[in-house]
C-alpha cells in the first residue's frame, strides 16, 4: 500500500506578496519583496522590525469569505480559511466532503485574539467564545466549519516545521487508505506574541534579511496560510483531475541538540533531507533545486548549510524564499511547498534576496536571480524549535 | 497496533505495579485536580529539573516508565498530543508582554512556550534523533497522536513508537474557563459525585499518560488497537449510526463489545453524547468513566485510553470506574469514546492479545 503515488491537485495561498498563487508566482519571478513596514498589527516595534504583513484587515478578509457579522474567526483562521478555499477551488471538490480530511498546521493559532483580549475577557461576555481559541484547534476547527469538513481533522504544531509536517500526516492517510482527500497546509497571523518572542531571542533584524549572506542579522516575521489538496494518483486519475505535482518523499527528524538552537553539525537537517530521499527513492544528485529554510538568522543558515554540504557533493541551485515573505513559522513548509510545486510546474528557480557576500563557512553562495532551467525534483526544507526538521521531495507531474 | 508499555501520572496515585491500578483512590473537594505525583528526582536530575516545566516534567517522568515498561531504552519515534501546551509559561510570557508593555523580555518561557516543546525536550533527554510529532487538536490531540503511530505501525515493521498526551493545569486560564462555563461555578466539587452535578463545564485537571506502541507483540503487550477515528463533528442523532459504521468497518458488532469507556464529565450541556450510548445502543454493555478521578483537560482521554489497557490485561474493571452494574467475566474488546463540549469526537477499538 505504501506504493500508492500521492498528488497535489489543488494549491490556494495568500502571503505579503500575493492573495493568490499567481500573484505570488508573480512576485517571485519579479523579485518583489513583499517585506515592509508593519501596518495592522497593533505593536510598538512597528519602527524596529520589518515584517510580511498580508495588507488586509480582519473586517476586509471577513468579508472577502462573507462570513456572518458576529463570527469566531481568528486572524489565522481568517487567512487559512481564504488559502484553503482556493485549493478547493482547484482541486474541483465543492460540495461532497465526507472521504477529505483537513490537517492543519499552526504555531500559535488564535494568538491574535488571545492577546488583544486575554485581560479584558471578564468585562465583556461577547468575547467568551474567543476564550476556546487559546487552544491551536479551535483557529482549525473554524477553518474546518467553513470548509464543511467535518471528519478527520488535526492540527500539527511543531512551531515552524508544522505546515511541512502537516502534509506527511496527510500522506499518510491517504497511504493507508483512510480518505480520499486531504487539505494540508497551515496558517500563521503576526503577532506580538511572537514578534516579542523573537525580539526576546535577539533574533529578528531590523533591516531587510539577508539569507546565507556572511552578513545576515536575523529574520523578519511574516504572515501567510497555504494549502495543498492531495490524493493517491489512482484517484485523481479516477476522477480526471490535473495533476500539479508528486509527493515523492518526506521525513522528519529530531536535531536533539537544544530547544531553539540548532547543532553545528546540523544532524537534525542532514538526518531529514536524507530520509526523504531515501524514501523517494533518489540520489542527492537528482534534485535539481533546494527551497531552503534559510531565516537569515546566523545560527539556521550556518547549521543548514553545513548538512547540505554534507549531504550534497555538487550542490544545486538553492535559494530561500523568506526575503520576499518574511518567516511564516508554520506556514513556511505550506508556502514553499507551493513555491517548490511553482518551480515545477514552471521550470523555473526563484531568487534569494538580498544576499551579497558568501559566508565564510560555506562552499556555496544561493541563486541570487530568478532564473529558467530543467526542475525534475525539488527538495523544501522547514526547521522548527525543539530540533524539529523536516524535508519534503515533490517531482514534475 | 501493539500496546507494549504503559505510564499515566494525574490527579490518582497511580499503581507502578503490573497487577494493580491505582495505589489508593484519592478523592477531591474541589474543581482542580492537580498532579499527585511527585517523585520527579528519581527520574530526572535535579539540573536539568530547574528548567523544566510542569508539562515537561511529567511528560518525561511517563515517556521513562513507559519505556521502562516495555523494556526500551530507545523508540524509534516520539508523537505527543497536547490541548494546550506549556500554557503556564506561555501565559507567564504574554502577561510579561502586556504588562511591560512590549518591553524587554527574558526568552525562557517564550522558548517553552511552543507546543511541541515536550516532543522536543524528550528527544534532548532520550538523545532521540528520530520522528517527533506534537498534534494540538482539543480532546482529539491525543487520538490525533495515536492515529500518527497507527498509520506508521502499518508500514513499519519492529518500530517502536512513543506515544503520549499531555497537559497542565495554568491559573489564569482556569479562571477564564469559569467566565465560558467550561468549568462548573461550584468551587466545591466531590469528584467521585461529579455526574451527579446538575451544572454546565466539569472540573479541570491535569496530566499525562504515554504508551509504547508497535506492529510486534511482546511478552508485556496489553491490547491491540484494532482502529482509531477522529470526527472533528457530530450531532447527537448520528452517533449511533456512526459507531455502527465504525464496527461494522472492523466487522464487529455492538453485542461483541464487552466494555465502552466513555469520556463523560459531568458538563450537563454535553454529556448526552455519552447518555445516548449508555441507554441506547450499548445498554447492556458494561460501561467505565474515568473523569472523576483525573478531570477534565484536552488530553484527559489518555488516562482512559491507560484505564481500558489495564482492563484487558487485569480482566476487571475498577468499581470506582463502573457506570452501570455490568461487570462481564471476559474482557476481550473495549470501545473507547470521548469528545469535548460536542467537539473532537473519537472512537478508538482496543482488543486483548
Amino acid at each position: 500500500m505504501s506504493s500508492r503515488k500521492i498528488v497535489v491537485t489543488g494549491m490556494g495561498m495568500l502571503s505579503a506578496i500575493g492573495k493568490n498563487v499567481e500573484e505570488n508566482f508573480n512576485a517571485l519571478t519579479q523579485s518583489k519583496s513583499g517585506i515592509g513596514e508593519i501596518e495592522f498589527l497593533d505593536t510598538l516595534h512597528r519602527k524596529d522590525f520589518p515584517g510580511g504583513e498580508i495588507k488586509w484587515s480582519n473586517v476586509e478578509l471577513a468579508d472577502f469569505l462573507d462570513l456572518p457579522k458576529i463570527h469566531y474567526f481568528t486572524r489565522a483562521a481568517l487567512l487559512g480559511a481564504y488559502a484553503a478555499k482556493q485549493a478547493l477551488q482547484q482541486a474541483n471538490l465543492t460540495t461532497d466532503f465526507k472521504q477529505v480530511g483537513f490537517i492543519n498546521g499552526t504555531s500559535v493559532g488564535g494568538m491574535d485574539t488571545t492577546e488583544k483580549l486575554y485581560s479584558k475577557f471578564k468585562n465583556k461576555s461577547e468575547n467568551f467564545p474567543f476564550i476556546k481559541a487559546q487552544h491551536p484547534g479551535f483557529t482549525t476547527n473554524e477553518i474546518a466549519n467553513y470548509l464543511g469538513i467535518n471528519g478527520t481533522v488535526s492540527t500539527i504544531s511543531t512551531a515552524c516545521s508544522s505546515g511541512a509536517n502537516a502534509m506527511m500526516m496527510g500522506a499518510r492517510l491517504l497511504k493507508q487508505n483512510r480518505l480520499k482527500q486531504v487539505v494540508v497546509g497551515a496558517t500563521d497571523c503576526l503577532s506580538k506574541f511572537t514578534l516579542n518572542g523573537f525580539h526576546s531571542l535577539r533574533i529578528l533584524s531590523s533591516e531587510l534579511c539577508k539569507p546565507f549572506d556572511e552578513y545576515r542579522n536575523g529574520l523578519n516575521l511574516g504572515e501567510a496560510a497555504a494549502y495543498l489538496v492531495i490524493e493517491t494518483e489512482e484517484e485523481a486519475q479516477r476522477r480526471g483531475q490535473p495533476i500539479l505535482a508528486y509527493l515523492e518523499g518526506y521525513a522528519n527528524a529530531n536535531d536533539a541538540y537544544h530547544q531553539t538552537a540548532s547543532s553545528a553539525t546540523g544532524e537534525g537537517s542532514f538526518l531529514a533531507m536524507q530520509n526523504a530521499l531515501q524514501e523517494a527513492e533518489l540520489l542527492p544528485k537528482q534534485i535539481d533545486y533546494i527551497n531552503a529554510h534559510g531565516t537569515a538568522t546566523p545560527n539556521n543558515d550556518l547549521s543548514e548549510g553545513i548538512a547540505i554540504q554534507r549531504l550534497f557533493d555538487k550542490i544545486p541551485p538553492i535559494s530561500s524564499t523568506k526575503a520576499f515573505t518574511g518567516h511564516t513559522l508554520a506556514a513556511a513548509g505550506a508556502i514553499e511547498a507551493v513555491y517548490s510545486i511553482l518551480g515545477l510546474q514552471h521550470q523555473c528557480v526563484f531568487p534569494n534576496l538580498n544576499f551579497k557576500e558568501q559566508m565564510a563557512d560555506l562552499k556555496f553562495s544561493p541563486q541570487t536571480t530568478f532564473k529558467e532551467q530543467k526542475v525534475e525534483y525539488v527538495l523544501s526544507n522547514s526547521f522548527g524549535f525543539g530540533g524539529n526538521c523536516s524535508s519534503l521531495i515533490f517531482s514534475k507531474a | 497496533m501493539f500496546i507494549n508499555g504503559i505510564s499515566s501520572l494525574n490527579a490518582q496515585a497511580i499503581s507502578l505495579k503490573q497487577d494493580a491500578f491505582f495505589e489508593e483512590i484519592k478523592t477531591y473537594n474541589t474543581r482542580n485536580l492537580q498532579l499527585y505525583f511527585s517523585d520527579f528526582k528519581t527520574y530526572i536530575k535535579p539540573s536539568a529539573m530547574r528548567r523544566m516545566s510542569s508539562s515537561i516534567r511529567m511528560g518525561v517522568v511517563a515517556s521513562l516508565q513507559a519505556l521502562e515498561d516495555a523494556n526500551l531504552s530507545q523508540p524509534d519515534a516520539i508523537i505527543t498530543g497536547t490541548g494546550m501546551g506549556c500554557k503556564t509559561d506561555s501565559d507567564v510570557f504574554l502577561e510579561a508582554l502586556l504588562e511591560s508593555d512590549e518591553g524587554l523580555l527574558s526568552p525562557t518561557k517564550f522558548i517553552q512556550s511552543t507546543h511541541n516543546t515536550v516532543a522536543g525536550q524528550i528527544a534532548l533527554q532520550l538523545q532521540c534523533k528520530a520522528y517527533n510529532m506534537t498534534f494540538v487538536q482539543g480532546s482529539a490531540s491525543f487520538e490525533s497522536a495515536l492515529l500518527d503511530s497507527f498509520l506508521q505501525v502499518a508500514s513499519a515493521k519492529s518500530k517502536n513508537f512513543l506515544v503520549g498526551g499531555v497537559d497542565e493545569i495554568s491559573i489564569h486560564t482556569n479562571e477564564l474557563h469559569v467566565l465560558d462555563a467550561q468549568l462548573k461555578e461550584e468551587v466545591e466539587i466531590h469528584n467521585l459525585q461529579l455526574l451527579e452535578y446538575t451544572t454546565p463545564g466539569s472540573i479541570l485537571g491535569e496530566g499525562t499518560s504515554f504508551f509504547v506502541t508497535s506492529s510486534q507483540k511482546t511478552d508485556s503487550s496489553y491490547a491491540l488497537v484494532r482502529d482509531i477515528q477522529l470526527y472533528n463533528q457530530l450531532k447527537e442523532e448520528e452517533l449511533e449510526s456512526i459507531i455502527h459504521s465504525f464496527l461494522k468497518r472492523n466487522k464487529i458488532t455492538s453485542e461483541e463489545i464487552d466494555v465502552i469507556v466513555l469520556g463523560n464529565n459531568g458538563d450537563v450541556s454535553f454529556d448526552n453524547y455519552y447518555h445516548i450510548l449508555q441507554e441506547g445502543l450499548l445498554k447492556k454493555t458494561a460501561q467505565a468513566y474515568y473523569k472523576h478521578l483525573v478531570g477534565e483537560f484536552y488530553t484527559a482521554s489518555g488516562f482512559g485510553f491507560w484505564l481500558a489497557c489495564k482492563i484487558l490485561k487485569l480482566q476487571k474493571i475498577p468499581s470506582v470506574c463502573l457506570l452501570n452494574n455490568i461487570q462481564p467475566q471476559k474482557m476481550k474488546k473495549i470501545l473507547l469514546y470521548n469528545q469535548y463540549r460536542g467537539r473532537d469526537h473519537s472512537l478508538i477499538l482496543l482488543e486483548s492479545c
